[in-house]
């Protein structure tokens, strides 16, 4: 086994508003080999995109460490490190509002180009340009388009192409295909793993959405309210989820079959408050399964199997 | 059971400075009275298209019906005047748009808002009757009823769809319309919704469209789907004629495929190649015909017919050739 590509310990960020701190991120560890994809699921506000900006740097964190290749990402003066910008890259969730209007296709994939001075003469930046669209799946005959000529599918191949012009090591994938009909969600998943087959990624894989997390990753991380509940590989969690925040996310899925949809459990109420959280388990006032000791301390996360990490009492 | 929509061979043209988008191509639908219809496609095919002519809601000038008929109990909406529609509109047809969060006044409490339905459509009634029957629905989709004071931006977006819901079922209606009503809701939540709307559903007899491109919801609430492609519906059938994967469209067949599947290990997906015809120019045969692995030359040629086996109708010269023969056998 290598060693992993990002390691965070006891990561933080509390965002600070009017009535409190408001607990986006809660001590997670987390580590990601390389090669490898950890998919993050829960649902909205639940902090997983937050965690996935914290990872690259793009919002400072309040505390906790984020290391990429064993050394963290800032330098001692709290800068992040130059050399990490080009090997960390992102592809945003919504391909229609995270591309310049005003620049062509061309201009989008070379702007990191210029910005890094990776390659500096023009004929040079071309030839990666067309390089990195045909990486895309895009044909050559978009260069000079805008980015509205484009359907909502190819708008994201460009967003791709844009996240590997720097060939980085580690991507943070923001719920890539949520913006994306079936049909073309299938072809931008087969995408990024052929690319990740070809450039030797790492993914972080973030989303709301079980079925695709169960396609790309390698580990899934379940995540409620800024907190891990469930960490575990791909195959264990799909066999059997201990949590019961995530049995009640995966039971929830509507499932395009015949007679599956009888016997599903419901989860009652919403999330609560995520400022200034009371002590104990998160999930507790919607857990069926709640009792006293729940709310009385924090619950950890406690490896009660090989490859497999639970926050719950009922596995203490 | 008895006819409650038929809608033959409609053809609706948006027309801009420019060009003319056609949004939908021959879309044929049929619904029974307390029957729900999921109404399933891609971005584009013109599924919430359809939900507008039904109501008459195209945008002005632009939007246009240029031929075919929308029945609804006997009659034809397609002439009906503006005043003649507003009597049907949330008195008998209501809908439910997408996105919650944007179809509520902001600046009105959610009980008003509920309210105006009534005090445009049952006027007739006294303020504590109205006011009763408010209350009593609040409780129905699961808001305490003290909360009807409260404004928009008070409640999750959950909540926000009961409200929602709340709205379109107040004046009891023959007819929902939901266009996409659990698509901006997380999956425990969307859970909820879809509940709550089967339970409403059956204890007011309302017929539902249920407008979505997520097959799973389909299945956990109608008893119909039709899928719709370049505004055609290129099949129509019970849950059971479509689901059980037998004999389905090539674009439906792709449509299974393409989904990641919770219950077996496959390594890659089975995308549909390519994307949606353009709608300012679209294939004079089948619309489907360049991203379809079963084409034939025929298939360019000419649009295939809708035909129809029992309760399971496809528009596919596959299934036109091998269904007609084994009617010919019959």
């Amino acid at each position: 086994m290598n060693a992993p590509i990002i390691e965070t310990r006891s990561l933080k960020k509390y965002f600070s508003v009017p009535k409190g701190n408001l607990h986006a991120v809660d001590n997670v560890d987390l580590t990601i080999n390389p090669r490898e994809t950890l998919g993050v699921v829960g649902e909205s506000g639940c902090g997983k995109s937050t965690l996935g900006r914290v990872i690259l740097g793009l919002l400072p964190l309040t505390d906790g460490e984020v290391l990429y290749n064993g050394e963290s990402i800032f330098d001692p003066r709290g800068m992040k490190k130059k050399h990490i910008y080009s090997e960390m890259q992102m592809i945003f969730q919504d391909p229609y509002t995270s591309l310049n209007p005003r620049l062509s296709i061309r201009d989008l994939i070379a702007e990191p180009i210029i910005v890094r001075k990776t390659i500096s003469d023009k004929n040079g930046i071309n030839d990666k340009v067309l390089e990195l669209m045909d990486l895309a799946g895009l044909s050559k005959r978009y260069m000079n388009s805008y980015p509205h000529e484009l359907d909502g599918g190819r708008r994201q191949r460009v967003g791709i192409a844009r996240a590997l012009a720097l060939d980085p090591k580690f991507i943070v994938c923001d719920e890539p295909v949520s913006a994306l009909d079936v049909s073309i969600q299938a072809q931008i998943l087969n995408l990024l793993m052929d690319l990740q087959d070809r450039k030797g990624l790492s993914l972080m894989f973030i989303t709301h959405n079980l079925c695709v997390v169960k396609h790309i990753s390698n580990n899934v991380m379940v995540m409620y309210m800024g907190k891990v509940v469930e960490y575990a590989t791909k195959q264990k969690l799909f066999a059997k989820q201990l949590h019961p925040y995530s049995q009640a996310l995966l039971s929830a899925i509507p499932l395009p079959e015949l007679g599956t949809n009888q016997e599903r459990s419901i989860l009652r109420g919403e999330v609560s408050n995520p400022i200034n959280p009371k002590p104990g388990c998160r999930f507790a006032p919607r857990c069926q399964y709640a009792t006293k000791k729940c709310i009385i301390q924090d619950i950890p996360l406690v490896e009660i199997e090989p490859g497999r990490k639970v926050a719950c009492t009922l596995y203490m | 059971m008895s006819k409650l929509l038929e809608i033959k061979d409609l053809f609706v043209q948006y027309n801009t400075d420019t060009s003319v988008v056609h949004a939908l191509n021959g879309l044929n639908i049929t619904l029974e009275k307390g029957e729900n219809l999921g109404l399933v496609g891609e971005t584009g095919a013109g599924k919430t298209t359809l939900a507008l002519s039904i109501l008459k809601l195209l945008p002005n000038k632009v939007g246009q019906v240029t031929s075919g008929s929308i029945v609804y109990e006997g009659q034809d909406l397609v002439g009906f005047s503006e005043g003649e529609m507003r009597k049907i509109r949330g008195e008998r047809i209501s809908m439910i748009f997408q996105d919650p969060m944007t179809s509520l006044n902001p600046t009105k409490t959610v009980g008003l808002q509920v309210r105006e339905v009534l005090d445009l459509h049952f006027n007739q009634l006294s303020s504590a009757e109205k006011q009763r029957k408010v209350d009593a629905l609040f409780e129905m989709v699961g808001i305490p009823a003290s909360r009807q004071h409260e404004y928009p931006f008070q409640f999750s977006g959950g909540m926000k769809q009961r409200i929602v819901i709340a709205m379109a079922i107040i004046a009891q209606p023959e007819l929902i319309l939901a266009d996409e009503p659990t698509t901006a809701l997380d999956v425990t939540i969307q859970a909820q919704i879809l509940e709550l709307m089967r339970r409403l559903q059956k204890e007011f007899n309302t017929a539902m469209i249920l407008i979505t491109h997520d097959l799973g919801v389909v299945v956990a609430i109608c008893s119909k789907v039709a899928v719709v492609y370049s505004g055609q519906t290129i099949e129509m059938g019970t849950i059971e004629d479509v689901y059980s994967r037998k004999e389905n469209h090539p674009y439906t067949e792709g449509l299974f495929k393409c989904i990641p599947d919770l219950k077996t290990e496959s390594e890659r997906l089975t995308p549909i190649i390519g994307s949606m015809p353009n709608p300012e120019n679209l294939p004079s045969g089948c619309k489907f015909y360049d991203r379809c692995s079963y084409r034939m030359d025929l298939c360019a040629a000419k649009e295939p017919e809708y035909i129809t086996q029992g309760t399971h109708s496809i528009k596919c010269w596959r299934f036109a050739v091998k269904w007609k023969k084994a009617e010919g056998l019959k």
